[in-house]
């Protein structure tokens, strides 16, 4: 009964990524019986997913990078890209009131990573990069701040490599904090860091954008569309996790307005109502085709 | 005057504001919630009790189309 009431109805469904994907590297802390459990759930997860998708009528996806992937598997499914939205905020003080109220430098070069702390999203890679570029710049008055929450465990691990790195003064750790305090970082911080190995979209991109910080991404994800899409584009630097640190230590303000400019136009791709009505347009087509 | 079209979109946790692909799907449901030529409704699965509820829910209302967003999975 179901089934034939499904055929009647249109489905949409939006991949964020693959499970598996994003697993290869989430397992890597677990003990070997886990890993294995966990390896072969996703595997039915993934399994699952693709016998309900073979049924819907179109497929969503967040991404260009995602989109790759779903077309290897899916070619004959209707696929659309919509991305996230992202609701424009002005940063309710100025950056040097923000930077006093935190006690951070006015000189000072601060780089922010907002992730969830997983494996995946490339903390310790991050850690040791930042690490090599304070000596190659000799400038060690720069700063990190790592945002997010989750896993609590991986935390302290995070916090043990800190501490056993001598990095204490340089990497602030900012767990489960509240949204304006987000916010307010973003709105004092230089330039947007993402380390991950694997993403889906990254929306904190489009929010470290909206403070107008530079943005320096590794190739997946949103990260991937903007090296190989938005290529003219020079609010940002995608380049290899090896080469992260390179591009850390070479990093320089640029506060002028043409940059601020660029990220204007740049951002009205994502704004709420462009959004709205590119999901409404892929409902008429959903409904249009399969009438 | 037209049949409105009726569009179930299935979600879930849209109320953890920490998490932020919940927080810019909620302002976005709200802007589609507006549209005149859609009716938009809104079914967030928390628990394996919101997942029967829901099914019955979509079974007699009978949606065009429905669209299973879970920002994660």
């Amino acid at each position: 009964m179901l089934f034939k009431y499904f055929i009647k109805s249109s489905i949409i469904v939006t991949i964020h990524n693959y499970a598996t994907d994003e697993l290869k590297y989430n397992i890597i802390y677990y003990s070997n019986i886990k890993k294995i459990f966990l390896y072969y759930y996703y595997r039915i997860v993934d399994a699952l997913y693709y016998l309900i998708i073979n049924r819907v009528s179109a497929l969503h996806v967040l991404s260009i990078y995602v989109k790759n992937k779903v077309i290897k598997y899916y070619p004959k499914k209707e696929i659309y890209l919509i991305p996230y939205p992202l609701e424009r905020e002005k940063c309710n003080a100025t950056k040097m009131s923000l930077r006093i109220k935190y006690g951070i430098g006015l000189d000072d070069i601060i780089f922010i990573n907002i992730a969830n702390f997983k494996p995946n999203k490339g903390h310790f890679m991050l850690i040791d990069s930042f690490e090599k570029a304070l000596y190659i710049n000799k400038n060690y008055d720069n700063k990190l701040f790592l945002i997010g929450s989750g896993n609590s465990k991986l935390v302290l691990k995070i916090l043990r490599l800190i501490k056993s790195k001598g990095l204490d003064n340089n990497i602030k750790i900012y767990y489960n904090v509240e949204r304006i305090i987000v916010n307010e970082l973003l709105c004092l911080g230089d330039c947007y860091i993402m380390a991950s190995y694997e993403e889906g979209f990254h929306l904190p991109i489009l929010e470290a954008l909206n403070s107008y910080l530079f943005l320096i991404l590794t190739p997946t994800g949103f990260g991937y569309d903007l090296k190989y899409y938005y290529s003219s584009y020079s609010f940002h630097k995608v380049v290899d996790s090896h080469n992260l640190h390179v591009s850390i230590a070479n990093f320089k303000i640029s506060d002028n307005d043409k940059f601020k400019q660029e990220i204007d136009s740049f951002l009205m791709n994502f704004s709420e109502i462009k959004i709205c009505q590119q999901i409404l347009g892929m409902y008429k087509k959903v409904l249009f085709l399969y009438k | 005057m037209f049949k409105k079209i009726l569009v179930y979109i299935v979600t879930y946790n849209l109320n953890k504001t920490s998490f932020v692909p919940q927080k810019t799907l909620r302002a976005l449901l709200k802007l589609l919630s507006m549209n005149e030529l859609f009716i938009i409704k809104i079914l967030e699965i928390n628990s394996l009790f919101d997942y029967i509820k829901s099914t019955i829910k979509i079974l007699k209302e009978r949606p065009n189309i429905i669209h299973v967003w879970a920002p994660n999975y």
